[in-house]
């Protein structure tokens, strides 16, 4: 078994279900907030970080209506592990757009996991990158690595956040969230051990991770 | 991760299999159908005890929204859970309305004193005072249980529909002359079978309904895409050709299109012949068909009564009546019983004549040679479809527009054909039950009303310099009648259902009859604080669509026939607006009639009296279900049921065309819409102007030919994240799954004025200005500036974003289609500066 997702840039529209589907599935739906393990109590107690107890809509509530800026509360609490962006190119009228998409590759030989300090970043034997947030430290090494930006913080657990291609779900025979919503087909998830989907992969621009792109 | 198997490569992406193996080991998932637009995705969601966690795309979807949905479907839980929703209903203790001065109230006092208001009108013998604003997304849920079950219980029939009066009347009429419905649930493109698809004035990649995103994106590669568009929109982006067009003048690009088409003999000769009116023969002068006898038809739902019209046989070599010739001439001109006559196609040929390629490059800046080359292989690709419209009526002349588009699809052989221009289930429903002509939507006013007057009196100038009074189609459903009966009449209670007509489009004229002394109540039943809240008198709130039950309702945009339904995910003891009218009318006395109505638009005369004064509605779904031949634990399980796969569809529209059952005069597909003809000569004196030609016609759009140098046209359209009133509240949709560039500007005129791109600026019309940041861009033609229409609130709210940014001040409500007196959403001129 060898979970991979496809991309097909041809296909999205940036339309963003694929963004929203990941936070409600990741963010939201997950309810209430872990208890804060022994380094982020430390740490708050230490450096007086804030700690986040609410789940994110009750925290980003009880914050925006403090005064606190609602972009900036809301990109902290609601994580995007995946996002599409528009990228234009050309002059009018020869205009060229296509979706830039904000998400962990699952590299086969994974920077991020090479300067893990801890460990905490680690790959599964299914070739999935995965981070344990217990032993993150959050030293931002990772962050730096990673060749895609696909890493955030999460102010919850004080570590580092990033895709799990969904394995909560893939392991119940469900589809990754942001694959099962996304309206053209453009993202497609399957096993490289299945010759079907192997052969769509071929057609991709870089063999050596777990999320193709075709462009 | 064995259970990995289960999905294969081949599979859509989404799986039957998951979702009934998550419920096997105890996930709590609901059927329900997504509001957050007016599209009603079949959708699956998930409840953690008393909380929806999540919404699915149902998998059972298969012709619909094929277990897909948008960023706004997805976020449904963040609407129902929103800190800014009313869960109270509330009565104004003081103050103007505009201002916050509420008393919060149980429901059964907010509902006795709307059954008061009611009463007076009652007793003053005045109940068409009682005005119902109905708002999209109402219209979307609860369309014909209001036109058919609310509005006449409470004995009025002055009922404005917002999407018809701001979005698609003039498409809905347009379409609706040549026989289909134009409604956008009704009349569909043929995404999965098509070969080519010309794609205009909308955006499938950010727009609403993405039962339709999906069907064309998944079948993208497989048919030739042109957009054309003002702005490289999402939808634009994935086009093999984006054809940037000036606001408003794809109209001019139709016509030469249409030129092209007949001149070089690429029409589709057989269809034109045998299905449609093209081979009428009609005075030369007039365009009156020149003989006609009436005949019985009969479809499986109805007998009817239509026209024949005469023709030339060629094979007979003598005039005959359409359906009694075997080969109809489309070019037979000469003379019947001493009257010169001529075919309609033969018209419509030389009237499209002088609308040449190079004479639409002059007014739409698309190169002559491309219109060409789009005309021909529009026209050679078989089977070809082009877009039915959308949020259609953005200027003067959509119309024409829309005239235009049908008679594309007409003389191309492509309407009612596989891979063309289709009726879904409801079309095809519409269309054999022959509902009110000429659009088989919602009923036109029963009878004249109070609106329909005062919109005959609306004065619109023509294009010719004329002025008119009232639209050639007065239909009492447009905003700009109630404004002049607010002037005139005494005692009005404007009821809204379900909207923000305070901030959407009918913005200023809403706060115009807020204003008026004479609107003495304003009635707000709706779900969120907005605008429209506080310029009201009472707000009641309604269920949130994840905590109520949605009745059994037919599929949208299906070829398939099918049914589906909503159960309540949550349970947080709301009434919905079936039961609110239940309980306003129990007060009333008018129970009875209420649910007599009601049982008969929901399950053909069922008795549904008890469960709606109970809210027993899962009652009410199994009376439908019986009736309908529905499974009820099916349906429950499921969300959806399909009676039959798309086959079928295509085989009504196949009956349809061919057997001339479609919702003309004469029932075939009609070039020169015969109804229309009778219209001109009744409302119009005869008199035919470009803008109600009928045939497809050059009308300039208002801005044309009036642009200053440092001047823009507006534009508007979808945004990815829009949900009509409900974007700017959720905080997924507006900050993160949120552009933050919002006013585009292309380049070179940004360069011009100095304009930055991220910076603030200001846009102006001469009826208000509004202010947001630029997005400088080469996307965009140089004459435009786009601006999105779902930003801007006057009340506080605690996600609100763009406050300063509200589309509806650039409008004015004066302005309307001179035909349908559909509201213009963009004709408007504008100046751009930094801030
Ligand atoms: S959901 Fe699909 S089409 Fe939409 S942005 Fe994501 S990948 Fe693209
Ligand atoms: S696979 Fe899951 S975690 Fe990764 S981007 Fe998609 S939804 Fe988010
Ligand atoms: S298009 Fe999106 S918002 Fe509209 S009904 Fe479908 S999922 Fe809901």
């Amino acid at each position: 078994m060898k979970p991979a997702m496809i991309i097909d840039l041809n296909k999205c529209v940036g339309c963003g279900a694929c963004v929203a589907a990941c936070v409600m599935e990741n963010q939201y739906k997950e309810g209430k907030p872990p208890e804060p393990g022994i380094i982020a109590s430390l740490l708050s107690r230490l450096v007086g970080l804030p700690i986040y107890k609410e789940t994110p809509l009750k925290e980003a509530i009880k914050r925006v209506e403090r005064g606190e800026d609602p972009k900036e509360v809301l990109g902290k609490l609601f994580m995007t592990r995946t996002l599409v962006v528009r990228e234009e190119s050309g002059e009018y009228p020869n205009v060229k757009v296509k979706f830039w998409h904000k998400i962990c590759h699952h590299c086969d030989d994974a920077p991020c996991a090479h300067v893990c300090p801890t460990g905490a970043t680690y790959v599964t034997k299914e070739g999935i990158v995965m981070v344990n947030k217990s032993k993150c430290i959050v030293c931002g090494a990772c962050i730096t690595a990673c060749p895609y930006a696909a890493r955030s913080i999460d102010v919850y657990n004080r570590a580092v956040d990033k895709c799990t291609l969904c394995e909560h779900r893939i392991k119940k025979g469900l589809l990754p969230a942001c694959v099962e919503t996304c309206p053209t087909g453009a993202r497609t998830f399957g096993d490289l051990e299945d010759p079907k989907f192997k052969a769509k992969v071929s057609k991709a621009c870089n063999e050596n991770e777990r999320v193709f792109f075709i462009e | 991760m064995k259970s990995l198997k289960l999905l294969s490569s081949e599979t859509f992406n989404f799986s039957v299999d998951g979702l009934e193996k998550a419920r096997e080991v105890g996930l709590k998932v609901v059927p329900s159908i997504c509001r957050m637009c007016t599209a009603a995705c079949s959708i699956m969601v998930e409840a953690k005890g008393n909380e929806a966690v999540r919404v699915y795309g149902n998998p059972y979807a298969k012709y619909h929204n094929k277990g897909h949905i948008c960023p706004r479907g997805n976020s449904g839980p963040l609407q129902i859970n929103n800190p800014d929703r009313l869960r109270k209903p509330l009565i104004r203790i003081g103050g103007r309305r505009g201002e916050w001065n509420f008393e919060e109230v149980s429901y059964e006092r907010a509902i006795s004193e709307i059954a008061k208001v009611i009463k007076e009108k009652w007793d003053e013998g005045e109940p068409h005072k009682v005005i119902l604003v109905v708002g999209q997304a109402a219209a979307a849920a609860y369309g014909d249980p209001i036109s058919m079950a609310i509005a006449p219980t409470l004995k009025t029939n002055n009922v404005i529909s917002l999407p018809l009066s701001t979005c698609i009347g003039s498409k809905v009429f347009a379409w609706g002359f040549s026989g289909v419905p134009g409604v956008h649930a009704l009349l569909v493109a043929d995404f999965e079978r098509t070969k080519f698809f010309l794609s205009y004035g909308r955006n499938l990649g950010g727009s609403v309904a993405v039962g339709l995103t999906a069907k064309a994106g998944h079948a993208l590669g497989n048919y030739k895409l042109v957009v054309m568009d003002p702005r490289m929109s999402e939808w634009a982006s994935k086009a093999d050709t984006w054809v940037p067009v000036r606001p408003g003048t794809d109209l001019a690009v139709f016509l030469a299109m249409t030129n092209v088409i007949l001149e070089e003999g690429l029409y589709d000769e057989e269809y034109l012949r045998k299905y449609t009116n093209a081979p009428m023969l009609v005075d030369k002068k007039t365009m009156e068909p020149i003989k006609t006898k009436k005949i019985k038809l009969k479809n499986p739902l109805k007998e009817f009564e239509a026209i024949d019209f005469l023709v030339y046989d060629e094979a007979s070599e003598s005039f005959k009546f359409s359906r009694e010739a075997k080969l109809p001439s489309l070019t037979y001109e000469g003379e019947y019983e001493g009257k010169e006559v001529t075919t309609v196609f033969n018209l419509l040929k030389d009237h499209v004549k002088e609308y040449t390629p190079e004479w639409a490059e002059r007014i739409s800046g698309v190169p002559s040679e491309l219109i060409t080359k789009i005309a021909v292989e529009y026209a050679i690709s078989k089977p070809a479809a082009i877009e039915p419209g959308w949020s259609a009526n953005k200027y003067y002349n959509h119309f024409q527009l829309y005239r235009a588009a049908a008679t594309l699809s007409i003389i191309t052989g492509n309407l009612l054909r596989p891979g063309g221009v289709v009726l879904s289930m409801g079309g095809i429903g519409k269309v054999l039950q022959r509902s009110p002509p000429p659009i088989a939507g919602p009923p036109v006013a029963p009878k004249p009303s109070l609106l329909y007057e005062y919109e005959k009196k609306t004065k619109i100038k023509l294009s010719d310099g004329t002025v008119t009074e009232g639209p050639l189609i007065p239909w009492g459903k447009g905003y700009h009648g109630l404004v002049k009966a607010a002037k005139e009449e005494k005692g009005l209670v404007i009821i809204v259902l379900g909207g923000n007509p305070a901030r959407t489009f009918m913005g200023k004229a809403f706060h115009e009859l807020a204003s008026s002394p004479n609107v003495e109540k304003i009635i707000d039943i709706g779900l969120m604080k907005d605008d429209t809240v506080l310029y009201s008198d009472i707000f009641v709130p309604e269920c949130g669509y994840l905590e109520r039950y949605n009745h059994l309702a037919g599929i949208p945009f299906s070829l398939a026939k099918g049914f589906m339904a909503a159960f309540p995910v949550i349970e947080r003891g709301c009434m919905s607006m079936l039961q609110i009218w239940a309980k306003v009318f129990e007060k009333l006395g008018a129970l009875e009639e209420y649910s007599k109505r009601l049982g008969q638009v929901l399950c053909k005369g069922c008795d549904i009296k008890d469960d709606l004064v109970n809210g027993n509605f899962e009652n009410i779904i199994k009376k439908q279900a019986e009736v309908n031949g529905v499974n009820f634990e099916e349906i429950k399980r499921k969300g959806i049921v399909y009676l039959t796969d798309e086959s079928w569809g295509l085989e009504m529209n196949d009956k349809i065309l061919k057997n001339g059952w479609l919702n003309t005069a004469s029932g075939k597909v009609e070039i020169l819409p015969i109804k229309m003809l009778n219209l001109i000569k009744k409302l119009k004196g005869g008199v035919i102007k470009p803008e109600w030609h009928p045939l497809p016609t050059w009308v300039p759009p208002l801005w044309y030919g009036r642009l200053g140098s440092d001047e823009f046209v507006l534009l508007t359209g979808k945004e990815r994240n829009m949900s009509y009133t409900w974007t700017q509240p959720n905080p997924l949709l507006s900050w993160i799954v949120d552009e933050e560039k919002k006013i585009w500007i292309n380049k070179r005129r940004a360069s011009e004025l100095g304009i930055r791109d991220g910076q603030q600026v200001e846009v102006c019309s001469e009826h208000g200005c509004i202010r947001g940041p630029a997005k400088v861009t080469e996307g965009i033609v140089p004459e435009a500036v786009y601006v999105p229409p779902n930003y801007g609130f006057e009340i506080k709210l605690l996600f609100g974003k763009y406050k300063d940014m509200p589309f509806n001040v650039l409008q004015s409500p004066e302005l309307v289609d001179p035909v349908t007196g559909t509201h213009l959403m963009a004709d408007m001129i504008v100046k751009v500066k930094g801030v």
